[in-house]
């Protein structure tokens, strides 16, 4: 077990910045997952911890350990891919014993690892089957099984639910909770599910365009949002952004009057409101309908004030709004509040 | 009695054109297919005929009384074993030689960077260009400078690389997924490692059609085998053999078309074992 760190680490690909100063610390046998949209360099993150990416930039320590110049096979950390990265001409036994064979590792020490590792994830009955004959499922675990015979520093993982059904993938979550906490082992979670996020990682580094926006524990980072972005993302749905206007202690949408008061705040402000912070009612904000969801026991009606949308939830037998009705929409608790322009919370 | 009917009806149009289809299919087949044999089954019909019923007219499409001492004249009396061996040797040092380099080259254009890469890629497709006769000269001044004259080796080191060969395995391993490579080097393989344990295995389809198309390029040589060795029996090759069945020690072409029955049997046999990896290598990236 070993923590990791970045220290101002940058990246970039040609004129491309992916990373922007990444200043990031993994606790020994933390689960922390980074989350974001496509395209923010969390994948790029995790490549550097493996080795197989460097940094332009600042370094990367395992163990307290600067890597930068260490090979990826030196560096003690297992990988779980996208797609498994399983070896088609393998069997499941071959397979995970694969990462064994390249060490100096007995033949009767390999065959005990892998039947302990089969059996500790219910590959037991496959070992002689080739990846091909396996299910999504099977597969993903026969990557997980490979990346912990290892017995690494710290196991990374790219991304390793994508290619899930939404059942299988619910299972799965935490059935590698359930084993990263047997285990101990420091995990780095990529994903830009915040579901996945906030149901497995013990921290949540949020990360967008290159730069980090927020690190804390799923509760944190739902109940605190340190900006917009994060706001938006965290939360299923994210917030609803909403442009405002704070005048004279008072705080208006759309030019209707809101019941909070916003002392300390003046000029344009985004508020951001959870989607059981707001109600239907039969005056209040005007937006118009955009679409239902129905899903099951309760309904959320998409709707949009000017450019910025909003979700409000319903009751399932609660009479439905028709697409491009005026609505009339109520706060029932206090927003948060951001800065306009940098998206940064502000505090009244 | 009513659904059945029901059926019949909804179904019977669709039925009768692709029952239609698949007839002309089948007829076009069977056209090409008596086109492509009926040289091979004349060939083997003349291979069993005296000289004077090979030149009757019209010609026998049959052996009315099969002569199979001509296979045994061209075997024993026109020494086609000798050939026949020297060309078995000639064809696995080729095809030895041909597929380990090809392999070496194609995985180190597929894998690693070095400089000059594009430019080397771009001259080594270049000589797929060049006709093999263009070379004859210079691969002949180039074996006698290196007193290869006289052996086996003269034979068969012009073609131990293969540019089609390169480019056909370079293909396969750039087929092979970035992630595979990448969870190989965290599993500890260093490049040859990978290259002997996971990239080869996974190019198997590639490297059989390749050695299949390597093996025919080898057995069926001619022109170059022709040069190093009209005055060397001792190395003469089959295709060559055959040639000196011909030069008036037999009557008549039974004995050389037996000869060419002869050695066109391996590479029958070739076929019929490779048939699926060739094809499968030859029609690979058609459908995804």
């Amino acid at each position: 077990m070993a923590s990791v760190a970045f220290n101002h680490v940058t990246k970039k690909f040609g004129d491309t910045s992916v990373l922007n100063g990444l200043d990031l610390e993994v606790a020994d046998g933390e689960f922390l997952v980074l989350l974001g949209p496509s395209g923010c360099g969390k994948t790029t993150a995790l490549r550097m911890v493996a080795g197989l990416e460097s940094p332009t930039t600042g370094t990367v320590a395992i163990g307290g350990s600067v890597v930068n110049d260490v090979a990826p096979q030196h560096r003690d950390v297992a990988m779980v891919f996208q797609n498994y990265a399983l070896y088609p001409h393998l069997s499941v036994a071959k397979n995970i014993e694969f990462p064994l064979r390249q060490r100096d590792i007995s033949a009767d020490i390999r065959a005990q690892k892998v039947r302990d590792v089969a059996q500790m994830l219910g590959l037991a009955e496959l070992l002689d089957r080739k990846p091909r004959q396996l299910s999504g499922g099977q597969r993903q675990r026969v990557a997980l099984a490979r990346a912990i015979v290892r017995e690494p520093v710290c196991f990374l993982m790219d991304e390793p639910l994508s290619n899930l059904d939404a059942t299988l993938r619910a299972r799965t979550r935490s059935e590698i909770v359930r084993l990263q906490h047997e285990l101990a082992t420091t995990t780095i979670f990529v994903t830009h599910d915040q579901v996945e996020a906030m149901t497995m990682g013990d921290r949540i580094a949020v990360l967008n365009a290159g730069d980090l926006q927020q690190v804390g524990t799923p509760t944190e980072l739902f109940e605190n949002p340190a900006n917009a972005f994060v706001a938006g993302f965290i939360g299923n749905p994210g917030m609803s952004l909403l442009s405002a206007n704070a005048s004279q202690g008072q705080l208006a949408i759309g030019g209707t009057q809101t019941p909070f008061s916003a002392s300390g705040l003046n000029g344009a402000v985004t508020i951001g409101v959870r989607i059981d912070g707001v109600e239907l009612s039969s005056s209040g904000i005007a937006a118009i309908c955009d679409g239902v969801e129905v899903l099951g026991a309760e309904v959320h009606v998409l709707a949009h004030l000017g450019d910025d949308q909003i979700i409000v939830r319903q009751g399932a037998s609660a009479p439905r709004p028709k697409i491009g009705e005026q609505i009339f929409i109520q706060l029932t608790t206090e927003p948060l509040y951001f800065d306009a322009v940098t998206g940064l919370r502000v505090s009244q | 009695m009513t659904s059945d009917l029901a059926v019949r009806e909804v179904a019977s149009p669709k039925n009768s054109r692709a029952r239609r289809s698949k007839f002309v299919s089948y007829l076009v087949l069977t056209l090409g297919a008596i086109v492509v044999l009926f040289p091979l089954y004349m060939a083997i019909v003349s291979s069993l005929l005296t000289p004077v019923q090979i030149g009757q007219q019209p010609p026998l499409f049959y052996p009315p009384s099969p002569q199979w001492r001509n296979y045994g004249d061209a075997f024993i009396g026109g020494h086609l074993s000798t050939y026949l061996w020297n060309s078995v040797l000639q064809t696995v040092e080729i095809v030895v030689g041909s597929v380990l380099t090809s392999l070496l080259a194609a995985f180190s254009f597929a894998t690693f960077e070095f400089p000059l890469k594009k430019v080397l890629w771009a001259l080594m497709l270049a000589t797929l260009l060049i006709p093999f006769e263009v070379t004859i000269v210079t691969n002949y001044q180039t074996i006698s400078s290196t007193h290869l004259l006289g052996s086996m080796w003269a034979l068969t080191v012009p073609f131990m690389g293969s540019a089609i060969g390169i480019f056909l395995l370079r293909q396969a391993f750039l087929a092979i997924p970035g992630e595979i490579r990448e969870a190989t080097i965290l599993d500890g393989c260093g490049p040859m490692r990978y290259f002997w344990r996971v990239a080869i295995p996974l190019v198997r389809p590639q490297l059989a059609a390749f050695t299949v198309i390597a093996v025919l390029g080898a057995w069926n040589q001619y022109l170059w085998p022709l040069l190093l060795t009209s005055n060397d029996e001792a190395h003469r090759t089959l295709q060559i053999g055959l040639k000196t069945l011909n030069s008036g020690t037999f009557e008549g072409y039974g004995v050389v078309l037996a000869g060419a029955m002869i050695a066109s049997v391996p590479m029958l046999i070739l076929m019929v074992v490779f048939n699926r990896q060739l094809v499968r290598s030859l029609t690979g990236g058609a459908i995804k």
